[in-house]
């Protein structure tokens, strides 16, 4: 895993208006990437394991995860 | 062990008696035809009006875009049948994915059979479909895309979302079929960017005989069933009430324990697969190892057939189903299983278990139990399986 | 779906497995159709002395298959010839419609097992 493949992959973005602390998200994680802060809201602890496989977001009940391409300067395959 | 350990679950499910009760009222002393004026007929009138907004706001859609039908297999039809009708002036080529649901398959084959064009889009080796072949398969007369949101039989959750996004952008209808997903997954009509979706009752502990098709408002499309100007003129037929009140029921309830439903039934099914694989050689998972339906634990064995598999399995209590050409009644195994590339000798070996709220660690523990010697037995009986030889170490 | 006596030849075939030094192998279907049906022959005056069959298939294919066998144990050859997959069926009290075919297994693996044995003898 290079910097670079790390710069274009698709990683999870939280919403944290939405979120509600529920976990499921780190529950269906197959590489235990997300982890709770102090405040209990969810994060990406470990973005190299991440392999965009989007579990995180099919299983949100509250819609308040999505994978998307870092906009620094990367294209971005999707429509805005 | 005397009970019966149903794992079958994707093939439907037992009504939930809070469902039964909510249903009972309705077919007794509120039976009432809910198109006439008298009041015998106008409380079911609320009562259906009532299921279509709590339905509606479990999938973020408007009440006026929710059309009730007898099941899924008639929400597909006419989503597929009813917009390829609407837009035939527009074009006449439609996409969908090499492993959906007959209901899909058989519609859009009913449609290539009467002119149009179907691109069938391939999956991977674990049933997924990649979204840049749907944007590649698109054309400027594509009228349709099918994409199911997770399949039935290996339980592959699609990148609906994803694709949601290109069809937007193309201008181009989504329909997704959504009757394995409904009560399982969270489902969003504006977040996953579609048009229609089909939904069935009884995959989610509700009756059997009803279902619904959600349609985006402004949208064309032609009926599919002709008569007394029911649903708004779209969908003739006596409205179910019963069946109507029952479903909503059956989703509110479902979607109260979603989340915890899914965590327990995932645990119970890695466990079974842990045991399965543990104490029987020669057994591999069908279907995506991480996307896939929580409940859903989709296997091959080699050497063996999937129908005595099953029928020794029911001799232990167990119910399951498979793949395999004897249980789909034709000479070809599944074809979700051969579009993954499984080669057929190898998708006649398929079982597929589909745990649910009543499955316990017991019953799980149960089948690890019974099964292996059964497998032993179907090998000892099998002429290509040879347990001295190394061949039958395949991947 | 099946009746009491193809559970029972399902649940315990008779004549399961395989003659080691057979006179006669008949090979019937194919993996690939998901039904298939090996049955091995030892005759001694044109008798049928025993007959072993192994199978992968489903409840009727097994069911067939052990059927067959208890049918032409023990029989003289033409007798065993004549066993028709209707007589099979029939004796196991009747089959779904939808699994007829797979009874045609059982008297074709059987007459193939015959032709082989007939087919040595030539040789």
């Amino acid at each position: 895993m290079t910097t670079k493949d790390l710069a274009t992959k698709r990683l999870p973005v939280f919403d944290l208006v939405r979120c509600k602390q529920c976990g499921i998200c780190a529950h269906f994680c197959p590489k235990d990437c997300i982890a709770f802060n102090d405040e209990g809201d969810p994060y990406l602890a470990h973005p190299e394991a991440c392999t965009s496989c989007r579990m995180c977001e099919y299983m949100c009940p509250d819609w308040a995860v999505c994978l998307e391409a870092p906009s620094e300067g990367q294209p971005d395959t999707e429509a805005a | 062990m005397d009970r019966v350990v149903y794992m079958d679950h994707a093939s439907t499910t037992p009504t939930d008696p809070e469902v039964v009760a909510a249903m009972l009222p309705w077919m007794s002393e509120r039976f009432g035809n809910p198109s006439t004026v008298y009041s015998l007929g106008l409380t079911g009138a609320k009562a259906v009006q009532d299921a279509r907004e709590s339905i509606a706001k479990a999938i973020n859609a408007d009440p006026e875009e929710i059309y009730f039908t007898s099941g899924g297999t008639e929400a597909d039809n006419w989503a597929i049948l009813g917009s390829a009708d609407a837009h035939s002036r527009q074009g006449r080529h439609l996409i969908t994915s090499a492993i959906e649901h007959h209901a899909v398959l058989e519609s859009m084959e009913y449609l290539a059979k009467r002119g149009c064009e179907v691109t069938r889009v391939p999956v991977d080796g674990g049933g997924l479909v990649d979204p840049e072949e749907v944007r590649r398969a698109l054309r400027p007369d594509t009228v349709l895309v099918s994409i199911m949101h997770a399949n039935n039989e290996i339980g592959t959750i699609e990148p609906i979302a994803e694709i949601g996004r290109i069809t937007r952008e193309a201008g181009v209808l989504f329909h997704v079929d959504a009757v394995q997903t409904a009560g399982k997954l969270p489902l969003d009509v504006e977040e996953l960017g579609v048009d229609m979706l089909s939904i069935s009752a009884h995959k989610f502990y509700g009756p059997k005989g009803v279902g619904l098709m959600y349609l985006r408002k402004r949208t064309r499309i032609t009926p599919l069933l002709h008569g007394g100007g029911q649903e708004r003129g779209r969908r003739a037929g006596t409205t179910n009430v019963p069946g109507i009140v029952g479903m909503a029921k059956a989703l509110e309830l479902a979607s109260v324990r979603m989340a915890e439903d899914a965590i327990r039934e995932a645990a119970l099914r890695d466990r079974l697969w842990e045991g399965l694989s543990a104490g029987i050689e020669a057994i591999h998972l069908n279907g995506d190892p991480v996307r896939r339906l929580p409940g859903n634990l989709s296997v091959r064995l080699d050497g063996i057939e999937g129908e005595s598999m099953i029928l020794m399995l029911d001799m232990e209590g167990i119910c399951v189903s498979s793949g395999s050409a004897c249980t789909t009644g034709s000479l070809e195994p599944s074809h979700v299983l051969l579009a993954l590339g499984i080669p057929a000798e190898d998708a006649h070996g398929s079982l597929r278990a589909t745990l649910g709220r009543s499955t316990t660690a017991e019953d799980v523990d149960h089948f690890i139990k019974v099964f292996p010697p059964i497998v032993d037995r179907l090998r000892e009986m099998s002429p290509i399986w040879c347990a001295n030889c190394v061949c039958k170490q395949r991947n | 779906m099946y009746s009491e006596l193809v559970m029972e030849h399902f649940r315990n075939p008779r004549n399961m497995g395989v003659i080691e030094d057979a006179d006669g192998v008949g090979e019937v279907g194919n993996p690939q159709c998901g039904d298939m049906m090996r049955i091995t022959i030892k005759v001694k005056d044109d008798i049928l002395e025993d007959i072993k069959f192994q199978t992968l298939g489903c409840g009727a294919a097994v069911a067939t298959s052990s059927m067959v066998t208890e049918m032409a144990k023990g029989k003289k050859l033409d007798e065993a010839l004549a066993i028709s997959n209707k007589a099979v069926a029939e004796a196991l009290g009747g089959l779904p419609p939808a699994k007829m075919h797979c009874s045609n297994l059982a008297a074709d693996g059987l007459q193939a097992a015959i032709k082989d044995y007939r087919d040595r003898r030539q040789a």
